[in-house]
């Protein structure tokens, strides 16, 4: 059952999420609510948890217990193991960007972005293929089209795993990290692409470690550590200068970081 | 001319059944060998240990002990077997534990980025196997599975102890019979070196893909 479209419903919703590996706890009890439009950054040290939460949001990796609601639909039943089969329906609405990129290595550019769609939308190829050459031209690689993921750079093949991602009319993007495994020099066009998106109204959650981008893009940032939110806030409110707690100390230390490595 | 004549027949006729003997046993333990791969990596978790230890005993024993074991049990047990056929279940048996190792280690070494972009994009699992996986392990087995296949080739030779006649049972038997041994060992040596030169053709080829 389809729940009626509601304006002020947010399109992604966290309840309560706990993830334990073995007798590790990651995930300690998240709750976050993504409205519809917005761009929420989540940044924190890492082994805080947020790479964990994002892949807990299309159960990547299955929360030990908790809810996670896409528009309103449950996707799983809280605590019980689910299966991929009934996964599928809910994955498809949701758009994921990894680190390492993950294109299909076998496939084209091109053919990474029309077969998902015709396989897990059951378009057409002329259709899917009309909608994957607008979205490379889009991300400024209709000339790249039919080049083999090995012979694109690292930001090329983001891009073309971004339009992947996108040509399933997802509900929201899960952003991975996607900047991380890049040269310093590429990293910019794909933050372009991605402030694009944003700026047109897609929802967005991203885990990142550009802390410039979190504040430019985001309409809220998380701030995670030990397994839980700490603060969330606007950016101009978790970036004001002068916090004492510690996120003040995170964000001091990873300018510290950033200097050195731009050094 | 007339030793020619006389030593072809036999040896052309050794040569197809070594080759028909490979060909058919390579099918099924390459059919056999993939499904018990995939049954071990994504199957469920009880397979795993009836596999593991079928694979440990077709690795194990001797080609020659799997081959009498195939033909004099049958004929004890009052089932009789033509040579050709046991010959057929003894190399499957053996053939299939090597494929399976082959092609499970071929599927793990496909990365796990490519499953999870798989899973986030909500394809299939059987369509991610054939479209992306598969694809990707063939040039990844493509060495070991092609150096499996010639070793495969060269043991057809010990089906003569089960009275197949293979390409080194009519050179023994003519070099009595006809004489001339030089020349019919180096008729033997250009069979293995072409059937396994394709192979090896083959395997050039696999990798590139």
């Amino acid at each position: 059952m389809q729940p009626a479209r509601n304006e002020s419903r947010p399109m992604v919703s966290l309840t309560d999420i706990h993830k334990s590996f073995g007798l590790k706890e990651i995930l300690k009890g998240v709750s976050l609510d993504v409205p519809r439009g917005h761009a929420v950054s989540i940044i924190g040290p890492s082994g805080s948890g947020k790479t964990t939460l994002l892949r807990c949001v299309n159960y990547l990796e299955q929360p030990t217990s908790g809810e996670v609601r896409l528009d309103g639909e449950l996707l799983a039943p809280s605590g019980s193991p689910v299966g991929e089969r009934a996964l599928r329906p809910a994955r498809r609405k949701m758009g994921m960007v990894f680190q390492q990129f993950n294109l299909f290595k076998n496939m084209t550019a091109l053919e990474n972005v029309i077969y998902p769609q015709m396989v897990s939308l059951g378009r057409k190829r002329p259709e899917a293929r009309d909608k994957a050459l607008a979205l490379l031209e889009q991300v400024g690689l209709a000339d790249r089209a039919s080049h083999m993921p090995s012979e694109l750079s690292g930001g090329q093949q983001q891009r073309v795993a971004i339009s992947r991602a996108l040509a399933m009319d997802p509900k929201v993007m899960l952003f991975d990290e996607v900047t991380s495994a890049l040269d310093p020099e590429l990293v910019g066009e794909v933050l372009k692409v991605m402030r694009t998106l944003a700026e047109n109204g897609m929802t967005m959650i991203i885990v990142t470690h550009e802390m410039a981008f979190a504040r430019d893009v985001s309409d809220t940032v998380v701030f995670m550590e030990q397994g839980v939110i700490q603060v969330a806030g606007p950016p101009a409110e978790i970036f004001a200068p002068g916090r004492a707690d510690r996120l003040g100390a995170f964000l001091s230390r990873s300018a510290r970081q950033g200097m050195e490595t731009h050094a | 001319m007339s030793w020619y004549l006389t030593v072809l027949p036999l040896l052309l006729q050794g040569a197809l059944n070594a080759i028909i003997l490979m060909l058919v046993s390579l099918l099924f333990s390459t059919l056999i060998g993939a499904g018990l791969a995939f049954v071990d990596l994504w199957g469920p978790r009880w397979c795993r240990a009836p596999i593991r230890i079928f694979s440990w005993i077709g690795r194990s024993l001797p080609p020659l002990l799997i081959l009498f074991a195939v033909f004099y049990l049958t004929t004890a047990a009052g089932w009789r077997l033509s040579p050709m056929t046991a010959a057929i279940i003894a190399f499957t048996f053996f053939g299939t534990a090597y494929k399976y190792e082959i092609i499970r280690s071929g599927l793990i070494s496909v990365p796990k980025g490519q499953f999870e972009a798989g899973a986030a994009l909500g394809i299939p699992f059987s369509s991610l196997l054939f479209r992306v996986v598969i694809r990707q392990a063939i040039p990844l087995m493509a060495p070991s599975y092609i150096s499996h296949t010639t070793v495969l080739l060269k043991e057809t030779s010990l089906a003569s102890a089960i009275a197949v006649l293979d390409v080194m049972g009519a050179v023994n038997g003519l070099i009595y019979s006809a004489g001339n041994t030089m020349a019919l060992m180096l008729m033997a040596a250009v069979f293995y070196l072409v059937v396994n030169g394709i192979m090896i053709v083959i395997e050039t080829r696999l990798r590139r893909t």
